[in-house]
């Protein structure tokens, strides 16, 4: 039998419906002969049903709901053109191409002559995003499972085709979990998936020597350039001829953060 | 005309998922963005992402909670930046569920929580809720409105179902002091 100290521990998970069997018979027969957590349990529930019911909002009107899901689909439709990995990369090239050279055309690059405007660094900023969206939301299953880095680095040496040396993050707060290999730019690229805080992290890394990314006047010794896409931001740099990018739905300040702490092995 | 027997299409398949789980979302998200206009835009993102990825969905495994797993990332990416110092929580040094939940002085009997839930008005839930750190509101708000299990809750908000107990236990009962707090300002109950 339960004391009543128990049972009120037990009383908000009981109402969760989220009670082992056991526990959840305990608390039930418990209740039924006590009436002091019978009114705790009352009062508890009670309150969670009042706060849902002005939290209860009515939604908006049928059309509304029709409209938005509508429209969600048709942007994915216009969006999803590009988002889509069963779109050949060559298609996706030359569209990404006559779009860059319409705004090379309207002057655009002359007012803002940054590296985004670079078409490829456009592509690995776009495509590390939509990798990542596609892992964490599709969790995405790992090639290689571990969180020992020079294992993993181990399995990368043999499944690239070349070596180069991976980045690690060495933030104590962030976890390896393994990786895999995708395509980036069209290119075999490394993926490795790290956690941190909850949330996942995927630094990407690939050969591109015809890239060059510009080194800025800053102390970091390879600079990190980052840009938001599909609503998360993107970090990227270049070291050695191998271009790395990093993605995480996380502020960037954090994220340039880590990319920081990276050291290569 | 497709015939009757005939698959649904994707298009077909997917409003019928958005439409079942439009109204929470939708109810989620305005408590969340506490604007109707973004709430919209923010299902609007969420629906078209999960869209974006409908193929890619294993039939049978939980639609609801992969939905609110995208809407609580577009959340964070979209509109929680500007008030990240709300989130600098040290959830790590939060002690366990039960050594907490066993010394809940607060704890109302049901006269006097009656009492309070008699003179505290809308309004009053809602700036109680907006109050809570952002933390615990997410999880009430999928426990409470979205009824996720912990399990659920867990894998959306990404951190251990211990610590989905404990954030939901703290988040109830800082709503629970915040109504009382409200009746009692108002002169409607003593404390």
């Amino acid at each position: 039998m339960l004391s009543c100290q128990e049972c009120e521990r037990y009383i908000p998970v009981f109402l969760d419906h989220a009670l082992e069997v056991k526990e959840n018979l305990d608390v039930q027969a418990h209740l039924q002969s006590c009436f002091s957590c019978q009114d705790r349990a009352k009062s508890e529930r009670r309150l969670r049903m009042f706060v849902r019911q002005f939290l209860d909002v009515p939604p908006p009107p049928e059309e509304i709901k029709r409209a938005i899901i509508l429209r969600a689909m048709q942007d994915e439709r216009r969006c999803g053109w590009w988002a889509s990995w069963s779109i050949p990369m060559g298609l996706r090239d030359f569209a990404m191409g006559m779009a860059t050279a319409a705004i090379l055309a309207l002057g655009v690059y002359g007012i803002f002559p940054d590296i985004w405007s670079d078409p490829d660094i456009q592509k690995v900023v776009r495509e590390s995003s939509l990798a990542y969206g596609t892992y964490v939301e599709q969790h995405m299953p790992l090639e290689v499972v571990s969180a020992d880095a020079s294992a993993v680095t181990k399995w990368f040496n043999t499944h690239m085709g070349h070596h180069f040396k991976m980045p690690c993050i060495t933030d104590t707060a962030a976890q390896l979990l393994g990786g895999r290999v995708c395509r980036i730019l069209d290119r075999k690229s490394a993926a490795l998936m790290y956690q941190r805080g909850g949330v996942d992290i995927v630094l990407f890394a690939f050969r591109g020597d015809h890239m060059s990314l510009p080194t800025q006047q800053s102390a970091i010794p390879n600079a990190v350039h980052i840009r938001n896409a599909s609503g998360r931001p993107v970090a990227m740099w270049q070291r050695d001829g191998v271009v790395y990018s990093m993605v995480g739905d996380v502020h960037r300040d954090d994220l340039e953060q880590m990319a920081k702490t990276i050291s290569y092995r | 005309m497709p015939e009757p027997w005939e698959p649904r299409s994707k298009q077909a398949e997917f409003e019928a998922v958005a439409l079942e789980h439009f109204n929470t979302l939708y109810s989620t998200a305005l408590r969340l963005t506490r604007n109707a206009s973004e709430a919209q835009d923010l299902v609007q993102e969420t629906l078209l992402k999960a869209y974006r990825f409908f193929d890619r969905f294993e039939p049978g495994t939980n639609v609801k909670a992969w939905l609110f797993t995208i809407l609580r990332n577009t959340y964070i990416n979209t509109y929680r930046k500007t008030v990240r110092q709300h989130e600098q929580i040290d959830f790590d040094r939060i002690e366990p569920f039960y050594a907490d939940s066993a010394n809940d002085a607060d704890w109302l009997d049901q006269e006097s929580l009656e009492n309070v839930l008699h003179h505290v008005v809308q309004d009053d839930v809602k700036r109680a809720l907006d109050a809570l750190p952002e933390a615990y509101r997410l999880v009430v708000l999928l426990a409470d409105m979205a009824d996720l299990s912990y399990k659920d809750i867990a894998a959306i908000v990404g951190c251990p179902e211990g610590t989905v107990m404990s954030r939901l236990f703290r988040g109830r009962r800082l709503l629970r002091k915040s109504l009382q707090e409200f009746a009692r300002k108002g002169g409607y109950v003593k404390g």
